[in-house]
């Protein structure tokens, strides 16, 4: 039986080339490694026209170049091994770019089959390609159009790798014309290598004078460990002679040519629909990136993403508020009476310290879901990156390095990884600015505060609220960045750059939702963590007495120690209208985590609320399977009206607009006074309107709080991050900076409400 | 007469504001493929650096998962000094 011929599939990244093997060789394939190296060698067999071939399927590289291993094994591949022929495999929509690989391999003399793969996705985007006139231009390189996932083009294909490996003799190679004075260098070397009878039988000579001007490590170490040095210095020295002659190196000059070269080839054979290379996405993103629109078209998305927030997540987040207050306290309860703990302290501890407080933060996963999903949308869309870029101009325009949008963006999500992320500027002080200021960016732990608080006292108006909170977030931390970029930060105006925006396209929904399970498990993790430590230290410190007469775990919450240290704070917080001990106290367990701060609420309001309500209460307490049957028929309820508030955003959109009123109850009602508070919105809004004087100033109250949350320093990790990454020194700075613009704006907030007569 | 690469870094040389790569690529009449062979040829030459395409982290080996990096596009800009950015972190890796 005859050795089967070896053919080789050669192209960029993503072109098909491995759709187009796998159609080739079928189930006959083997994988393994390329010697010596970690980069996976994928080998089959295909049996064309009664003949059988090793087909491999080299790594997708761009050029031939020894950039990387990729590329040294692509092009030892073809030089070493002598395939009886390569397909070339391009993208059909991105000639241009990919010719560059195949014009290599071209040069390199073997015979090629160029395949134009992915021919649909060009013919859908109006690209026309004359694959009989290119051929031509290619000296009779068989050009193919193939859709490999069709398995389009196949035939054809399997026809010209035959032709092209049938012995006979081929127009080959095709040259590129350098021009000169490269040409004149090129041919003085490549007499020097013809001269060499071991070089010109392992390297077709005009090919590897090419390569050495190009000043190719890998081949040059190659010759050098032969012993061709004099072909070395031949070399170099033609190297300067071309740098001094054209003011540009060798390398430089001969990619160059063969773009020019491409250009030539595709003249006239690539045409594209009237409105030149301006596909659809760049069109949308003449109004998307606009330096005027693009600004309030993010802010109209972004308030859109916290309705949706907001509202949607609503139905949910109440359902696991009533389950958490409910069956599982019961069920916890019940358990422990079981087991004769139900009068302990252990019990309380379990009931009112941990299910409680990390219970108090779950009821968020819902809102944090939703967020993650309108996030995972955007990003997956393509529009995170337009926003990044219309995000750059605002930067740019108060003197913020471009790449500081990085970090900030991150810090919609967490401010530790935000802070690291500045490691991406190269400058230092741009690093710590820009870490400075990230830290007003409202992270995803603050959300849930602004939910309770927006529920408790806006009701419907809740988004606004949101929106606004993270709006002054962002206008905070520029605020800083422009004041600090002009006096402590002053030096030289930051480089412009060039984005590579992805193409607008439809979400895929296993990306989003792999995204938004891996964020939504981040935030359960860290309730499980975080939040259960800081609720356990937050129970004992409410359970031990140090005023009035309780004992241990039987202590009314304001004499408890928590109590009490947050009694001594909260005169500082009067001017801002929120100067309760529970506020206070609040606050202070929002320096381990924003989690804790409702968490820390779940357990003083609500406790609180227990105590005045007074215990025994004669209420009928549902079976387990009453429990189970609620549960369930809540759950659907649940579902319904997250439907319903999906559908309502559209109507809440439009009546942003001027003249446009469509009401909410004539699309898929839930009615505005669907909204029911839970005890602890309940407990709030009663404690704020107490603090404040009146309703209408706890509600101002309520507001200043929520901007204190915004700005102060956001959690431990964060000082620890900025400790870490710019010393003890910046860090208390930017603690002492943070608490300070908290507490300025909260009180302004107030005092500055009330002087306009609010409340 | 400049070659074409030469006028792609002058580009970046003299650009006084962002552009996206499908801007770059009208004004200098490039087909956007061929323009993004080039800014990788001034990549490999050091005269350009590739930025973005997220922070990508690569101490704790989650970076691929790191629930808040954000999925961010590629961006070039012109390499001015020799400095030496330390390896990005992400937050997850503590």
């Amino acid at each position: 039986m005859a050795t089967p011929q070896t053919i080789a599939l050669a192209g960029n990244p993503n072109v098909g080339k491995s759709t187009l093997f796998n159609a080739l060789t079928g189930e006959r394939q083997h994988v393994g490694n390329w010697p010596g190296k970690t980069v996976e060698k994928m080998a089959g067999t295909a049996h064309i026209g009664g003949r059988s071939f090793t087909v491999i399927d080299l790594p997708g590289t761009y050029s031939l170049n020894a950039y990387s291993s990729e590329e040294i094994i692509a092009r030892d591949f073809i030089t070493n091994e002598h395939p009886s022929a390569i397909v070339a495999v391009a993208d059909a929509a991105n000639l241009e770019r990919n010719l560059y690989l195949a014009l290599q391999v071209l040069e390199l003399g073997v015979p090629v089959v160029l395949a134009l793969n992915m021919a649909d996705t060009a013919r859908q985007r109006g690209i026309t390609i004359d694959a009989a006139a290119l051929s031509a231009r290619l000296n009779g390189t068989p050009v193919v159009e193939t859709v490999g996932s069709r398995t389009t083009g196949l035939d054809a294909l399997r026809a010209a790798i035959v032709a092209q490996t049938d012995g006979a003799p081929h127009l080959l190679p095709v040259p590129v014309d350098y021009g000169q004075p490269l040409e004149g260098e090129i041919a003085a070397l490549q007499a020097q290598i013809q001269a060499d009878p071991i070089l010109s039988y392992q390297f077709r000579p005009r090919w590897l004078a090419t390569k050495l001007l190009e000043h190719d490590e890998d081949l040059r170490a190659r010759l050098a460990g032969a012993g061709y040095h004099a072909l070395i210095e031949a070399t170099d020295a033609a190297m300067e002679r071309l740098a001094t002659q054209t003011g540009e190196d060798a390398e430089t000059l001969i990619t160059d040519r063969r773009y020019q070269v491409i250009a030539g080839l595709l003249r006239g054979i690539v045409t594209r629909p009237a409105g030149g290379r301006e596909t659809r996405s760049d069109r949308a993103d003449r109004i998307v990136t606009h330096p005027i629109w693009g600004v309030p078209i993010f802010l109209l998305l972004m308030w859109i993403v916290f309705q949706f927030t907001a509202y949607v997540s609503a139905p949910f987040l109440d359902w696991i508020d009533a389950l958490v207050g409910g069956p599982l306290t019961r069920w916890a309860q019940a358990a422990l009476d079981a087991v004769r703990l139900g009068d302990t302290w252990l019990a309380a501890l379990i009931v009112d310290g941990v299910i409680a407080g990390v219970g108090g933060v779950l009821v968020f996963v819902p809102v944090l879901f939703f967020l993650y999903v309108a996030v995972a949308v955007l990003e997956d869309s393509g529009y995170m990156a337009r926003s990044a870029f219309v995000m750059d101009r605002v930067m740019r325009s108060i003197g913020l390095h471009g790449k500081s949008f990085l970090p900030l963006i991150v810090g919609f999500g967490c401010t530790v990884p935000a802070i690291y992320a500045t490691r991406t500027l190269e400058d230092e002080d741009d690093r710590k600015l820009t870490a400075f200021i990230t830290t007003f960016m409202s992270c995803g732990a603050r959300l849930p505060v602004y939910v309770v608080f927006g529920a408790a006292f806006f009701g419907a108006r809740a988004g606004n609220l949101i929106f606004g909170l993270y709006l002054l977030g962002v206008v905070i931390a520029l605020l800083t960045g422009f004041v600090m970029k002009r006096t402590i930060y002053r030096h030289k105006a930051p480089q412009p750059f060039v984005l590579e925006l992805p193409p607008y396209r439809l979400p895929n929904v296993s990306n989003v939702l792999r995204q938004v399970r891996e964020r939504t498990a981040s935030f359960v993790r860290n309730a499980a963590t975080i939040i259960l430590a800081a609720s356990i230290v937050i129970w004992f410190l409410l359970a031990l007495p140090v005023r009035g007469e309780g004992t241990f775990n039987d202590v009314s919450t304001g004499d408890s120690l928590f109590g009490s240290v947050s009694r001594a704070l909260a005169p500082l917080f009067a001017p801002a209208g929120f100067g309760s001990w529970e506020a206070a106290g609040s606050l202070i367990t929002g320096f381990v985590a924003k989690e804790a701060v409702v968490s820390t609420m779940s357990q003083i309001y609500v406790e609180e609320t227990a105590e005045s309500a007074g215990d025994g209460a004669d209420t009928e307490t549902p079976s387990f399977g009453d429990d189970l049957r609620e549960i369930a028929r809540s759950f659907g309820e649940a579902a319904i009206l997250t439907v319903q508030e999906t559908a309502n955003i559209v109507p809440r959109t439009a009546n942003l607009l001027p003249l446009v009123n469509l009401g909410l109850g004539d699309w898929l009602n839930r009615g505005e006074d669907a909204e029911e508070l839970t005890s602890l919105q309940s407990a709030l809004t009663a404690s704020f309107a107490r603090t404040a004087g009146s309703a209408e100033r706890g509600k101002l109250a309520a507001v200043a709080f929520n901007v204190f949350v915004l700005l102060y320093v956001p959690c431990m990790a964060t000082v620890a991050a900025m400790r870490h990454e710019f010393g003890g020194r910046w860090m208390l700075y930017q603690a002492t900076y943070t608490l300070f613009v908290a507490w300025l704006a909260a009180t302004l907030v107030f005092q500055g409400g009330l002087l306009l007569g609010i409340g | 007469m400049p070659t074409t690469l030469r006028q792609v870094l002058q580009a970046f040389e003299e650009a006084r504001a962002p552009r996206t790569l499908s801007q770059l690529a009208r004004e200098l009449d490039l087909p956007p493929g061929m323009l993004e062979g080039m800014i990788d040829h001034w990549v490999r030459k050091g005269r350009l650096r590739e930025t973005g395409s997220g922070p990508a982290c690569t101490t704790c080996g989650r970076s691929a998962g790191c629930p808040f990096i954000a999925k961010m596009p590629r961006s070039f800009e012109l390499v001015t000094g020799d400095e030496d950015a330390p390896p990005p972190l992400c937050g997850c890796c503590g």
